[in-house]
């Protein structure tokens, strides 16, 4: 922890001693204090913005988490299912989502529906493949057990087909949390009137560079907060899970 | 056998067993196989690998149907019975989410959907008197794999099964925990007196454990020759040192590694 602390400071400390004796323009390189001075001048107007993406971010992921689970549920279960659906998915994977994401606006209009579909649509695939591969994956020797005590469906999905696949859902869930923060950005580019998409857009249109270094921060920030609290679920709940995906790695 | 006349504990009659491999070809895993095992009875198969022994044991507890003959618990279909047998599986196949006691109650949940306090008093009785009585809310992870093997006997004998088969139970321990826990499976089976099945790879530790030793020939798998053990009970340490043990292990060897002429010379010797 400390490590990485120090190799920040490091970093901001020669970006400002840079701008400052080379004498970078603003709207080049704004100094770290620059950014800091700006962020202050919006103050309080700053929470809406960040509550916006940040609504985005959580409308989005949680789209993602409540339709993949069943989702994979149904293709790892079903070889139909699986070859019904796997080439929609594809189709809508090597569809660039920034380009129909207007499209999507006209379908959906300006709201935050079409701002939590785009951000569903960039971040739900890692989390369903993931999720599919957890409930395929199970040691064949759990199968076995599972087939001899002459479980039910739900009682082999619940007891032993869900639980093994939890390291591989939670690894899942660490890249579509990611992801649903740049889907979030993606759509207030598209369609917002507040949020920190929308701050970063609006203010370079106005040559205003700092404002939108300070913006991107703060997603930063976000981005790390919000993965960080998915670590910390899994370390709660899921101590296990942390465990064997350790093993799994050494 | 003498207790012919009664219903044996578990019986394979005239059983085929086919598999269609992955290239189409038809695969004989086993044929003709006829063997009725009586309760009480403690019964090792032996034979070369691929002969079918776990074949034959998925037969009983019904996760195959046999292509042709039929396999009978207590007398009935398999699936009517099936409460009756537990299994034991070469690994120890715990899962590793559970504590070792849910774990062991894992059947108990699965049969009723939930598990009273009184399986739980169960469960660690059972922990208990196979050494593991403060392992109980332990991973699986936090045990050796004697220990965790222990545990997935455990889980077999929760629902107090009359029948118990074990598919190379100790196959993954090494020597020294491979005895320990065959002298600590006749100790359970001394006190509770279940049928057993047990498939292993050593001769001397089906020779120790068993009242018959069925040996099977390879691909397709059939019994060759059935060897009964008549070492005496409770077998010890010192059974093995026994003139019995030595002729049965070596009658075992010679069916396996070559029947032509001492086919007649283990005949007469039995
Ligand atoms: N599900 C299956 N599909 C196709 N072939 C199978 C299947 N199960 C078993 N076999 C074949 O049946 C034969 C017997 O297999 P089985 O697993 O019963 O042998 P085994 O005696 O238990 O061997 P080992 O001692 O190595 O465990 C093997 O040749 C195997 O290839
Ligand atoms: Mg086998």
């Amino acid at each position: 922890m400390a490590i990485p602390a120090l190799t920040l400071v490091a970093l901001v400390l020669l970006w400002e001693g840079a701008v400052r004796v080379f004498g970078i323009p603003n709207y080049l390189l704004p100094a770290p204090t620059r950014v800091l001075a700006e962020l202050d001048k919006l103050g309080v107007r700053l929470v809406p913005n960040i509550g916006a993406t940040l609504l985005t971010v959580l409308a989005g992921f949680l789209a993602s988490v409540v339709i993949s689970l069943p989702l994979a549920v149904a293709i790892a279960s079903s070889p139909f299912v699986a070859r019904a659906v796997y080439p929609l998915l594809l189709i809508t994977q090597s569809t660039p989502i920034i380009a129909i994401a207007p499209i999507l606006v006209v379908m959906l209009g300006t709201g935050q529906l079409s701002r939590a579909t785009i951000t569903f649509l960039i971040a739900f695939f890692p989390l369903l493949v993931s999720m599919v591969t957890g409930l395929l994956s199970t040691p064949r020797e759990a199968v076995e057990l599972s087939r001899v005590l002459r479980t039910s469906f739900l009682q082999d999905l619940w007891l032993i087909r869900l639980p093994a696949s939890v390291p591989f859902v939670f690894s899942g869930l660490k890249v579509a949390i990611s992801l649903s923060v740049i889907g979030a950005v993606v759509a207030e580019f598209v369609t917002a009137n507040k949020g920190l998409g929308y701050l970063i857009t609006q203010s370079t249109a106005f040559f205003n560079v700092p404002l939108a270094f300070g913006s991107v921060i703060l997603l930063s920030i976000m981005g790390v907060l919000l993965f960080q609290s998915i670590v910390l679920v899994e370390r709660i709940f899921f101590p296990w899970a942390v465990q064997s995906e350790r093993i799994t790695r050494e | 056998m003498s207790e012919a006349a009664a219903t044996p504990a578990l019986s394979l009659e005239g059983v085929w067993q086919a598999f269609a491999s992955a290239d189409g070809a038809e695969v004989l895993a086993l044929r003709d196989l006829s063997l009725a095992v009586a309760p009480g009875e403690f019964v090792s198969l032996v034979g070369p690998s691929g002969c079918g022994k776990s074949t034959a044991l998925r037969l009983v507890t019904g996760l195959i149907e046999p292509t042709r003959g039929c396999a009978a618990i207590l007398g009935r279909p398999v699936e009517a019975n099936l409460d009756r047998v537990g299994m034991v599986f070469q690994k120890p196949t715990l899962l590793h989410w559970l504590s070792i006691e849910d774990n062991v109650l894992l059947p108990v949940r699965v049969r009723r959907g939930r598990v009273g306090e009184a399986d739980r008093t169960r469960a660690r009785a059972l922990l208990e008197s196979t050494g593991l009585g403060q392992f109980a809310s332990k991973l699986p992870h936090e045990l050796s794999g004697g220990m965790q093997q222990r545990a997935g006997i455990c889980r077999a004998l929760i629902q107090d099964p009359d029948i118990l088969l074990m598919d190379e139970p100790f196959g993954a321990l090494d020597a020294l925990t491979r005895e320990q826990m065959c002298f600590e499976l006749l100790r359970i089976w001394g006190e509770r007196r279940k049928t057993i099945v047990f498939v292993t790879h050593s001769i001397p530790e089906a020779v120790l454990l068993s009242d018959r030793v069925v040996v099977m020939s390879a691909r397709p798998g059939r019994i060759e020759s059935i060897v009964p053990v008549p070492l005496p009970r409770p077998r010890t340490l010192e059974s093995m040192a026994l003139p019995d043990f030595q002729a049965c292990t070596q009658a075992i060897r010679r069916i396996i590694y070559g029947y032509d002429t001492e086919r007649a010379v283990v005949g007469a010797a039995l």
